[in-house]
């Protein structure tokens, strides 16, 4: 039987009997189609953990649990610039205060860049500058050193426009950096600068700078000065050097000192990145190494790609991944100019151990002949078979605030099962995939961890895939179900408005409940005994009749009683060409075509006819 | 909400049917190997194809099966009609 006829026949089958069944053979749900294992709560390729999205950073039980992989010295210059990344996401921290993530458990994804800085090429660090800085408001003095960024600085300068200065006064510029790019994390400025005591309109001035962050990391304060006013003391940093990888472009205000506050002025302070002439830009080739670790142990997966930018450009990195079954234990992205030399680092990341024992503690799980990715799937046990919870737990909308849960429900990786705790991840079922292991404390987190406030937008799950997150009850936004605007002075609209809110929220379908429905029923069907007869009559090839002439062959072999040994047949109405019966079955087939076509006409006709009382060929009526 | 209540209970009393099932059934060997019985029969009609003109056969019983269908859901859909008001004839 050709495939086009065994699946349409398979298919006449499965709908005959579906009808039979009250329509439960529904269409494959999305949730089917976005998990590869029917039925699975979350789907993760094979080389991805069970520890799905530990590093969503803005989860709270993630924040803790992002790995830190030390930066390589001199990398502040840098920022990797992954936003996708997927699966189980380790956060690079390069230099302290560049984080970026790079390494998923799968390798390094396509689209991953590292954007450079101005300056120069990657260096190791100079020395923090030292001093003691004093805020002219506040006696406590501030010694940088311990806080500051470990980073190569190279000269800036500000360009001060719009304002008017009074010569020889001291001008305090304060201001708040948008944000520093590569952080991410707003930075507080105040600087203090002297300037050109002569002239006027623009002031174009150096300035020296040192940049710490404080303790907790959410503001940092930029101090400079050359001013030579008593009450201001130097920061002792050489005059050639500012930091870099921060980009500056900063709206702030300038106000006089106190002596003369009363004619405080806004300026605009625009501080533009000053690169040396002779910077070389980034010209040579980069290469991602990843280290895949699988049941027959581990190997490196290299790509390298050559790139020619200027400073400031970006880096496009290779992507590279393990080979399915396999989880990525570390990787490198380093550079080397086509000067030659060494190869100079520019990321690099490792999985946590957690992680990487996958392979393990859940051999099934990996390896190149696993055939079906495992995933975390979540059970209810009610009957004797476990029924699943459907995609993203859906069905189980209140498992993990249930007293019983433990009992009530179980928790699988493929055919592991595991502590109930891993299902965290589906601890609420209506938001999204919640982080469900703490990589810092080494364990799964509990079923009744509070739920984060805000939840990552997309949610995606371990596969990097979004992940469809159910829509809330339609109908239940308050400014659809009262009238506004000039809609207020319409009584109608006191009704009609009401109304239509109150059918939306009983009568519009949640689809992706329905879809759990479909799949939970399908899949609880399939096991029983309609389901198994459904499914051994969609096993089963017909071979449609052909023509043929050899006639019809009985085994005989029984009326011989085992005589003679060997098998007897008989054949009757043979009828090939060159057999006895050859012209009477020509004849046959004449009269047989005759037969059926002039009862078929004769029956097509009545039925036809029948329609409007009409009898047909053959009858009156 | 009325709907996906109306949902959840359709999935549970499926549910329930389906918990009234025996949960250690197999499909008998022979049901699950029968279609090499129903190729058996097939093969010898295949052996008469010099007294039948099977693909005849078959395309007259298919439209005229086919046809009769067709006839039945328009009788159908006229019985049903007909007791529309003011339109069927039949209030």
């Amino acid at each position: 039987m050709s495939e086009r006829r065994r699946a349409r026949f398979v298919l006449a089958s499965a709908s005959a009997l579906a009808l039979a069944f009250g329509g439960i053979l529904v269409g494959a749900s999305s949730a089917q189609a976005f998990c590869p294992e029917p039925g699975s709560s979350l789907c993760s390729p094979a080389a991805l953990p069970i520890l799905v999205e530990a590093g969503i950073a803005s989860a709270p039980e993630a924040a803790g649990a992002a790995a830190v992989a030390s930066g390589t010295g001199g990398l502040a210059a840098l920022s990797a610039e992954a936003t996708s990344v997927a699966g189980t996401r380790l956060i690079i921290a390069a230099g302290g205060a560049t984080v970026a993530g790079v390494l998923t458990a799968t390798g390094i994804p396509s689209g991953t860049t590292i954007k450079t800085n101005g300056g120069s090429s990657p260096s190791t660090d100079g020395p923090c500058p030292t001093g003691v800085i004093t805020d002219n408001n506040a006696a406590a003095p501030t010694v940088p050193g311990a806080n500051c960024i470990a980073t190569t600085f190279t000269t800036h300068y500000a360009e001060i426009s719009g304002g008017t200065y009074v010569q020889g006064a001291v001008l305090e510029l304060n201001g708040t950096l948008d944000s520093v790019e590569d952080a991410g994390t707003y930075v507080s400025f105040h600087s203090t600068i002297d300037f050109n005591p002569s002239g006027s309109g623009t002031v174009h001035t150096y300035l020296p700078n040192c940049l710490y962050l404080d303790p907790l990391g959410s503001h940092a304060s930029v101090w400079t000065t050359t001013s030579t006013a008593s009450n201001y003391s130097l920061v002792q940093c050489a005059s050639t050097r500012t930091f870099d990888g921060v980009t500056m472009n900063l709206a702030g205000y300038g106000y006089r000192t106190a002596w003369d506050s009363s004619v405080n002025r806004q300026y605009t302070m625009l501080w533009t990145p000053n690169y040396a002439p002779s910077d070389p830009g980034w010209h040579g080739t980069v290469r991602s190494t990843v280290t895949c670790h699988g049941p027959s142990g581990d190997h490196d997966v290299t790509a390298t790609a050559p790139v020619s930018v200027d400073a400031g450009g970006t880096l496009p990195v290779p992507a590279v991944s393990c080979p399915a079954g396999e989880i990525a234990s570390s990787a490198t992205v380093d550079f080397m100019p086509t000067t030659g030399g060494e190869w100079l680092p520019l990321l690099s990341g490792t999985t946590p151990g957690s992680v990487k024992s996958l392979v393990e503690t859940y051999p099934n799980c990996f390896g190149p002949s696993v055939a079906t990715p495992c995933s975390l799937q979540l059970y209810r046990l009610d009957g004797s078979t476990p029924i699943t919870c459907g995609h993203n737990a859906a069905y189980c909308p209140d498992w993990a605030s249930d007293p019983d849960a433990t009992t009530k429900y179980q928790c699988k990786y493929g055919t592991y099962v595991l502590d109930l705790d891993y299902c965290s991840a589906f601890r609420a079922p209506k938001s999204g995939i919640l982080p469900n292991y703490n990589l810092d404390t080494d364990t799964p987190i509990p079923i009744t961890a509070p739920v984060p406030a805000t939840l990552p937008n997309p949610v995606q799950d371990a596969s990097g895939d979004p992940v469809t997150v159910p829509n809330p009850d339609p109908g239940t936004n308050p400014s659809d179900c009262w009238p506004t605007g000039w809609g207020v002075f319409n009584p109608l609209a006191w009704v009609y408005d009401p109304i239509v809110c109150a059918a939306k929220y009983l009568f519009t379908p949640n689809t992706s409940e329905i879809e759990t429905d479909t799949e939970q029923i399908k899949e609880a069907w399939d096991g029983t005994p309609p389901g198994l007869i459904i499914a051994a009559v969609a096993g089963w090839t017909i071979v449609p009749p052909a023509s043929g002439c050899n006639g019809i062959t009985f085994d005989t072999s029984w009326l011989f009683m085992g005589i003679g040994g060997g098998s007897h047949s008989m054949t009757i109405m043979q009828a090939c060409p060159g057999d006895m019966l050859a012209p009477i079955a020509t004849w046959s087939r004449v009269f047989m075509d005759l037969a059926f076509i002039v009862g078929a006409v004769l029956a097509i006709t009545r039925y036809i006819a029948g329609i409007v009382a009409f009898g047909g060929l053959g009858k009156d009526e | 909400m009325l709907w996906n209540w109306l949902m959840d209970a359709w999935t549970q009393l499926q549910l329930w049917i389906v918990s009234l099932f025996p949960s250690d059934f197999t499909v008998p060997d022979f049901f699950v190997h029968f279609d090499d019985t129903l190729n058996g029969v097939i093969s010898n009609l295949n052996g008469v194809g010099a007294w039948i003109d099977w693909p005849v056969a078959i395309t007259c019983v298919t439209a005229t099966v086919l046809v009769w269908g067709i006839a039945a859901t328009i009788k159908l859909i006229r019985a049903v009609a007909s007791y529309l008001p003011f339109f069927g004839g039949a209030g």
